[in-house]
């Protein structure tokens, strides 16, 4: 097999759900083994959270499990088990990493905190995601996507101003999450090359989310100005008068586009449109200070033009402006078709569908699509072949709801 | 810098030359940088830099104001500066030279720019066989869009983000600010980690491309699986939850408040109606199941908001997760720098700066138990390390460098063109 930047790397993933799931798919995205561990007879919930194949609920044929799991493999083991323990520390001995996101606390209990794996693997690299993280007050608190997105603080500022705070689409605190656990581990791999020494990771879901907006902006406007930085419809945001122009979505003739203006062509504005306004001397003086003048500017002409229309007359001149997709039309565009983004994969149960590729190319690391693995689908490898147990134990294991 | 043997941080053997601006080239870079490595940051000569003057957090009346914008201060953090006229030959000379030395280099200039100023993969390789070199393209290098402008908000519009974000029924929508640039910008870093590790079992150097939006897409993957899985679009559901009832938000006692909860099963529906005291419409038939929860959720979020109405958003979290019940104040910033948890995590980090004063900022957010954190690291003045830059890395003869001294080439002040 081809050389690949994380060739030779194993890793476990006892997680479930977005978080550790992405995380383990961008290491797997980038040559490493992967064998996903999950819970007998009903596998990651990720299996159960749909959409389905033709909205019939299959643990075989969920959206999010099938895209966050790709080149992956499954084995099945319950953790509660003491047999499973028993098990689960085979498998460590011969890893290099292992993921988790249970509740802090829950591995120590189940015998496996990071202290006795440590003993059976001392170069183990060991990544735990976590809501609020291993220490502090809010340890033990529950949380979830919708909780993290709230208490990152990047709830109060999406939505908008004279509605209720808003969750972004999908699970972007998972992802987020799951990004900063695959940099976590890939900068623990690059100490140990050196030092030979393994570690432990504690990820914060909040924390990994806090990062994703400008904080200090924030902060220090507020701190310095007494302005406090609040949630601004699709506006960037910003409380400056003087400051360049928020973008923002805008309606158009058939749908939403979003505007932006750029500092490097200022009068992009008002050649697009043909409206002098949007050049005059004291709107470019302060843009944010005008911002309702020059969104209504664009709009009177926004109605009269189609978003491909709006698109290339905008990038023509070099005004960056780009339409908003659904998502059936990113799956169609001609930008992905020529970067060939979508990548067709086969499944024995969900069938032909066009994954996204990985969101980086690197190219003597060449991406191997592979689908995600069927429940148990590695337990035979695993099992019998990788740590010597005999066919019967296999049955046996079954029979016992451990595998 | 290789050969370094026993280190604290993970990247203090690699130095990376950093030509990027605005958001998502520095912040792939800060990250390099706040896991050790050497982050040189190439500036541009004239005081337009996009980063220098174009972002929000400036400070009017500043006698060099593009050292104070707290925008630029907060995303080049622990780098090192240097501005050099790419467009010059002595300067595109020195640049070589800089790279010679340099294990990675990460751009974020459009496919148009780099094609002019003649600053290819092929060429630096000459000067740098086994660089690992990263280019961020907003849609690709090719591709019929592969020239257009467009930043990090415009992929959540044209990635499928703002089509599936968005109030019940209402138009689509964003998240705030740059999502967009600093998800493209962790998953630069992680690539530059992966092929760093690459080079050092096979010797081997690389030019990876992150596009932009593509790392947009990636982070709502199973969106575009969905709707090829059941054929219809998904919609847009506000905070809601397709199998979590309740799943909202609600207005709190005081200024804009607010607090999230979110209820998975029968068991925390019980724990959350315990919470709230049992008030009578726990027990009404039409919020007797799940299905009837979600049928009738617009009634129960309304009375849910009665409860929560006269509370705090901090009174709301603690009483459900004292039930075992998952919720959440909405923080806002002062509330994040002033929490009890974020200050036992060390997560704020703290930084002087010369020009600017001090400020507060987002640590890593994790915790590894043998690197120690890498906090304090400011963002450098314009072209602060031009004299260790020429001198003590680089060498520069004497006369050579009078040359390279003169404004046109690397300014230690932005000139105007």
């Amino acid at each position: 097999m081809a050389d690949s930047a994380l060739s030779g790397v194993g890793v476990l993933d006892l997680s479930q759900g977005v978080s550790g799931g992405y995380c383990t798919k961008l290491l797997a995205d980038l040559g490493a083994r992967v064998i996903k561990v999950e819970p007998p007879s009903v596998g990651d919930c990720t299996r159960r959270a749909g959409p389905f194949l033709n909205d019939i609920p299959d643990l075989e044929a969920s959206a999010p499990f099938l895209y966050l799991n790709t080149g992956k493999q499954s084995i099945t083991l319950d953790l509660k088990s003491p047999t499973g323990q028993r098990i689960l520390l085979e498998l460590v001995k011969g890893t290099d990493v292992l993921v988790e996101n249970f509740k802090p606390g829950v591995m120590e209990k189940l015998g496996l905190g990071y202290s006795v794996l440590e003993q059976v693997n001392p170069g183990l690299v060991m990544a735990s995601i976590s809501c609020f993280g291993q220490s502090g007050p809010y340890r033990d608190y529950e949380g979830c996507e919708l909780v993290a997105y709230a208490m990152s603080g990047y709830m109060y500022l999406t939505g908008d101003e004279d509605r209720e705070p808003l969750k972004a689409g999908g699970s972007q605190s998972g992802y987020q999450a799951g990004l900063a656990a695959a940099m976590a581990v890939l900068a623990a791999l690059t100490r140990k090359d050196f030092t030979g020494t393994g570690q432990y990771l504690d990820v914060s879901t909040i924390e990994a989310l806090a990062g994703t907006f400008d904080g200090v902006s924030f902060y220090t406007m507020m701190e310095r100005s007494g302005i406090m930085p609040r949630r601004a419809g699709t506006r960037l945001i910003t409380r400056e008068p003087q400051a360049p122009y928020p973008s923002r979505l805008l309606p158009c003739k058939d749908g939403w586009v979003h505007v932006h203006w750029s500092p490097s062509f200022p009068e992009g504005l008002a050649l697009l449109t043909g409206n002098p306004g949007l050049a005059a001397a004291e709107v470019m003086a302060a843009m944010m200070g005008h911002a309702d003048e020059i969104d209504q500017m664009l709009v009177d002409w926004l109605k009269d033009h189609s978003r491909e229309e709006v698109q290339s007359l905008a990038q023509e001149i070099r005004v960056p402006f780009t339409m908003v997709h659904s998502i059936a039309e990113v799956l169609a565009d001609p930008q992905n078709e020529a970067q060939g983004f979508f990548v067709e994969i086969d499944h024995p149960v969900a069938g032909r569908l066009r994954y996204p590729s990985p969101p980086f190319r690197v190219p003597l690391s060449p991406w191997r699509p592979a689908r995600a693995p069927l429940l148990g689908e590695h337990n035979l490898e695993i099992y019998c072949h990788r740590l010597g147990h005999s066919m019967e134990d296999l049955t046996r294991l079954r029979q016992l709801n451990v595998i | 810098m290789a050969g370094e043997g026993c280190q604290s941080f993970p990247l203090s053997h690699v130095r990376v030359i950093d030509l990027t601006n605005v958001i998502a080239g520095p912040v792939a870079t800060r990250v390099l940088g706040q896991l050790g490595a050497q982050v040189i940051k190439v500036e541009q000569p004239w005081g337009r830099a996009i980063g220098r003057v174009a972002m929000h957090g400036q400070q009017p009346g500043h006698a060099r104001p593009y050292n104070a914008i707290a925008s630029f201060n907060e995303v080049n953090r622990a780098k090192r500066s240097v501005a050099i006229n790419l467009a010059h030959e002595n300067g595109k000379g020195l640049f070589y030279k800089l790279v010679a030395v340099s294990d990675v280099l990460v751009e974020n200039y459009s496919p148009r720019v780099m094609g002019n100023l003649g600053i290819t993969y092929a060429a630096l390789r000459k000067v740098r066989p086994d660089l690992v070199m990263v280019s961020m393209p907003a849609m690709g290098a090719s591709g019929p869009w592969a020239n257009h402008i467009c930043f990090g908000p415009g992929t959540d519009a044209l990635g499928g983000l703002s089509d599936v974000t968005g109030y019940q029924g209402g138009p689509p929508h964003k998240p705030g600010n740059f999502y967009a640039d600093h998800n493209s910008a962790f998953h630069v870093a992680t690539a530059v980690m992966a092929a760093l590790r690459q080079r050092h079992r096979t010797g081997q150097g690389q030019h990876i491309q992150v596009v932009l939006r593509e790392a947009t897409m990636a982070v709502i993957g199973e969106f575009f699986l969905g709707y090829q899985l059941t054929g219809h679009p998904p919609q847009r559901m506000g905070s809601h939850h397709p199998a979590m009832v309740p799943h909202n938000v609600y207005r709190c006692k005081g200024d804009d408040a607010w607090a999230v909860i979110a209820v998975a099963s029968e068991e925390e529906w019980q724990c959350f109606c315990k919470a709230i005291g049992s008030p009578p419409w726990c027990c009404e038939e039409r919020f007797g199941t799940f299905l009837e929860r979600w049928r009738h959720q617009e009634e129960l979020d309304r009375l849910i908001q009665g409860w929560t109405e006269q509370r705090t958003p901090h009174e709301v979290m603690e009483v459900l997760q004292g039930h075992g019940v998952k919720a959440g104040a909405v923080l806002k910033a002062p509330e994040i720098l002033e929490n009890p948890h974020w200050r036992e995590r060390g997560f704020v980090d703290r930084t002087e700066h010369p020009e600017a004063g001090s400020y507060k900022h987002p640590g890593l957010p994790w915790k590894s138990s043998r690197s120690p954190a890498n906090l304090g690291q400011r963002a450098p003045l314009y072209a602060e390390h031009r004299e260790w830059v020429l001198g003590e890395l680089l060498g520069v003869g004497d006369e050579e460098a009078v040359q390279l001294r003169a404004a046109a080439t690397t300014p230690a002040e932005p000139v105007e063109p």
